[in-house]
């Protein structure tokens, strides 16, 4: 009796461990698309230590992860570590506003020889164990950062191989290994950890945070929320080259994955912002008194990866084809919630490389039409061949519309297309092969220029990479020695690949993303282009 | 008696062992943690590296013995999403479903008997005919629905409680009524067919005959007897709070086990998952077993332990 009573509970555990193993619910994060940074600027803040030591208010910020850990590389992604970049800081940091590098823990930096980069660092900076942070301390957090065998996923964003050296005591060189005009760029990536913990017990490196920033880490509370506490002793409390203040004493940054639950914080003023809002919520939230909706463009494209070897994808009146069949303003003003804007290329405006003069193309089903005839003339097996809409699931939301819609769109003009919608697990590995001829997918999924500069978009283009569908000798020549230009080379040669690889339409564009947040009225916070919830940025309103 | 138990011991550890090597299998052959870490461009040497960071490059032989040996000695290994070890992370995380569940099944069961009864005892009047339609209504409602309304109405409009998060009363009360309607529901339609067949019986026609105050024969005779059913759904109801309460967990943030172990799948981390899953699976076999003990107790003719039984 009690073998069989046992063993009844087996299917039921089965049928659980299946479940949970097989199931991939993923939580979306909500998107929306924006032309532009609409909101008025604001000039940043600033505080005294008098000032800082009277600031009493707590500021709550809804986001809808917790921190994956709190190492200081984390800190480059607040999706990953939300509020952790408060606790670090870099040597270059961007202007929210205008986007550009501006010093933080650098004051000025200047390329010594083509491999070779000198820092000038910012002096009177501790750490918040009481360490002076100096070139050997920001040589060892580089180099920790940036260290093979950490192999960090972040290095993905970093670029080349770096290596850093102390010259004296403020002063720093960078080496790369090969000719690197943008690593003032590449060190926006690397928060600085305090090389004095990292020695002394480099086993607490993801669990113990220690920079020189405004805030640092008071309590994590897994699973429900990690409060960040005023820094008495900030650098910045009187200087005004830290470009910000402590205006809260206390930082709370709740984890909601239920984006739904996050507007209700903002409309009941639980939360003081509250992120990645849909664009019904914004309404919503913009109908009521005391709190608004704010957006600023992301560094998120929705882009078509067409897989070129395909007999008909391969060819470029097709793919020309797909981009002049395709109503962007429809899937922006019916699926995105009407603020999108259509995008021309992979990357959006704000990204080092992105051309004014490139327009997304218009709807024109009769040329698309027209296009696909004289490709079906000349023998493309347009008829034999089915393409494949291939998309992952919970992208972004409501990617399944959107990939609905483009493919009635297309079978409007004659393709023959179906749609898969895939889960990560099988998805992503398979956007890293390299396509065969007979996949002919293409894929729509949303890429990220976090660098924000072409040349980290330019591996969807490339040869030798495994994420790119198109293999141009001559591009791979073009992106090669761009890579190495600097200043006016460097836009004139990003410009001259845009133009190039918009006639030949080897990957399309469908919109560029924004982010959108709820926002109480109490706080005074221009949205910055990269999305960081940087506290210093934030003030009570008058 | 303890004979059976230590039956029940045994067999249960055989359960919890074979649950832990389906994880591990179905684990390892549905996605790559490493290609879920890593961002879409990542080059592939940055993922075979990862990959052998986690010891996942390993034979998958020498992971399962690995694994075994040290989930035998409580160690699942550290989180690959928060670098910390995984079993803590889903113990600390036990109270905030204890607590949930145990005021949902406080709440839900004498509920539902005092409302099945009360149906049972009427068959076919108004009061029953309210109790039916309540209890339907209870059990068809969507939770996600459910709770997201409660929060609009709650918290939005009224302002009455806290939208989501963990905490006291204030952010108790929305997820424990989300929670309550299912389980109120079924157990109530169980408790009204369960009492209204045991009152068809002849030892109530009995009782009944001898004078004994209807009162009596239902809540003490009758009730007693329908307890076997009530029992064992409770029991499955409380088993879907502590490991099913996961939409619930979600909307409100609630931080329990639920929660943890979606996030764990989410990001394929296996350590954690196998830690939650064990931890689940040893919450069942306890529930399980106090289910099927109080049958003991409620009728006196089940014996455990007994070959003639």
């Amino acid at each position: 009796m009690s073998v069989q009573k046992s063993l009844r509970m087996v299917p039921i555990l089965l049928v659980l461990a299946l479940g949970i193993s097989m199931v991939g619910c993923g939580v979306p994060q909500a998107a929306v698309s924006l032309p532009e940074a609409t909101q008025a600027a604001v000039p940043a803040p600033e505080a005294t230590k008098a000032e800082v030591q009277a600031a009493s208010e707590e500021l709550v910020i809804a986001v809808p992860s917790e921190n994956v850990d709190l190492s200081s590389w984390q800190a480059q992604s607040e999706i990953n570590s939300p509020g952790l970049r408060n606790v670090f800081e870099l040597l270059v940091e961007r202007d929210p506003i205008t986007n550009e590098l501006v010093p933080e823990l650098a004051t000025g930096w200047e390329q010594i020889s083509p491999t070779q980069w000198r820092f000038t660092l910012r002096e009177g900076v501790t750490f918040h164990d009481g360490s002076p942070f100096n070139a050997e301390s920001a040589a060892f957090g580089i180099n920790w950062t940036w260290a093979p065998e950490n192999n960090f996923p972040g290095l993905q964003f970093m670029g080349s191989q770096i290596t850093a050296e102390a010259v004296d005591e403020y002063t720093l060189d960078v080496f790369t290994a090969e000719p690197d005009p943008i690593v003032p760029a590449r060190m926006y990536f690397c928060p600085l950890p305090s090389m004095k913990a990292l020695l002394d017990s480099p086993e607490t490196y993801a669990t113990n945070p220690v920079g020189t920033g405004p805030y640092k880490v008071a309590e994590f509370k897994r699973g429900q929320e990690i409060i960040y506490e005023a820094n008495p002793e900030w650098w910045g409390l009187d200087d005004p080259e830290a470009r910000g203040a402590i205006t809260f004493q206390k930082l709370r940054f709740v984890f909601r994955p239920e984006d739904g639950v996050r507007a209700a914080m903002a409309q009941n003023g639980e939360a003081d912002i509250a992120a990645f809002l849909t664009p019904e919520q914004c309404a919503t939230v913009d109908a009521l008194d005391g709190v608004r909706c704010e957006s600023a463009p992301s560094s998120e494209t929705l882009m078509m990866r067409y897989d070129t070897p395909s007999p008909v994808l391969g060819d470029q009146r097709i793919r020309e084809a797909i981009g002049l069949a395709i109503d962007r303003d429809l899937i922006i003003e019916q699926i995105l919630g009407g603020v999108g804007s259509p995008a021309a290329m992979i990357i959006g405006p704000g990204v080092l490389g992105w051309s004014a003069d490139l327009a997304p193309f218009a709807y024109d089903p009769d040329k698309a039409k027209q296009l696909i005839a004289a490709a079906k003339a000349d023998g493309v097996p347009v008829d034999s061949t089915t393409l494949t809409i291939n998309v992952r699931q919970a992208s972004i939301p409501r990617i399944a519309e959107i990939a609905q819609a483009v493919q009635s769109m297309l079978i409007e003009v004659g393709l023959d297309v179906n749609i898969q919608v895939q889960e990560a697990s099988i998805f992503n590995p398979e956007f890293g092969e390299k396509p065969t001829p007979e996949r002919n997918y293409i894929t729509i999924h949303p890429h990220g220029n976090e660098l924000f500069d072409y040349t980290q978009s330019l591996s969807y283009y490339t040869c030798s990479t495994t994420v790119s569908c198109v293999c141009d000798p001559e591009l791979d020549k073009m992106i090669q020695v761009a890579r190495t230009l600097a200043d006016s080379d460097r836009e004139e040669a990003f410009r001259e690949i845009a133009q190039y690889t918009y006639d030949r339409q080897y990957i399309g564009g469908i919109a560029y993303l924004g982010l959108a947040y709820g926002i109480s009225d109490r706080v005074t916070w221009n949205v910055p282009l990269d999305h960081r919830l940087l506290a210093k940025d934030m003030s009570l309103s008058k | 008696m303890s004979e059976y138990l230590l039956n029940r011991f045994f067999y249960s550890i055989l359960v919890v062992v074979g649950v832990l090597v389906l994880v591990f299998f179905i684990g390892h052959v549905v996605g790559d943690p490493a290609r879920l870490m890593l961002p879409l461009e990542a080059k592939p040497e940055s993922i075979a590296k990862l990959r052998d960071s986690l010891g996942l490059n390993d034979p998958l032989g020498e992971q399962f013995v690995r694994f075994i040996g040290n989930a035998l000695r409580g160690d699942f290994g550290d989180s690959y999403w928060q670098k910390t070890p995984a079993l803590p992370l889903a113990l600390e995380r036990l109270p905030m479903t204890f607590l949930l569940a145990g005021i949902v099944i406080l709440i839900a069961v004498p509920a539902a008997v005092m409302l099945g009864s009360v149906a049972a005892l009427r068959p076919r009047s108004a009061i029953d005919r309210v109790v039916n339609l309540l209890s339907l209504g209870a059990v068809s409602v969507v939770d996600f629905w459910l709770g997201l309304m409660l929060i609009l109405v709650f918290a939005v409009k009224l302002r009455w409680f806290a939208t989501s998060g963990y905490g006291g009363l204030n952010y108790l009360v929305l997820p424990v009524v989300a929670l309550t309607m299912g389980p109120l529901g079924r157990i109530a339609q169980i408790t009204r067919s369960a009492v209204l067949d045991e009152l068809s019986k002849p030892y109530v026609k009995m009782a009944r005959a001898k004078g004994m105050p209807e009162r009596r024969v239902t809540f003490t005779h009758a009730l007693k007897n329908a307890f076997i059913p009530i029992i064992t759904m409770s029991g499955s109801e409380l088993i879907s709070l502590l490991n099913g309460a996961v939409v619930i967990e979600t909307v409100f943030a609630w931080p329990g086990v639920g929660l943890l172990l979606i996030l764990a799948v989410q990001r394929r981390d296996l350590p954690l998952m196998e830690a939650t899953i064990f931890l689940i699976g040893i919450m069942v076999i306890i529930v399980n077993l106090v289910v099927d003990l109080s049958y003991a107790y409620l009728n006196p003719r089940i014996r455990y332990g007994s070959k003639q039984a």
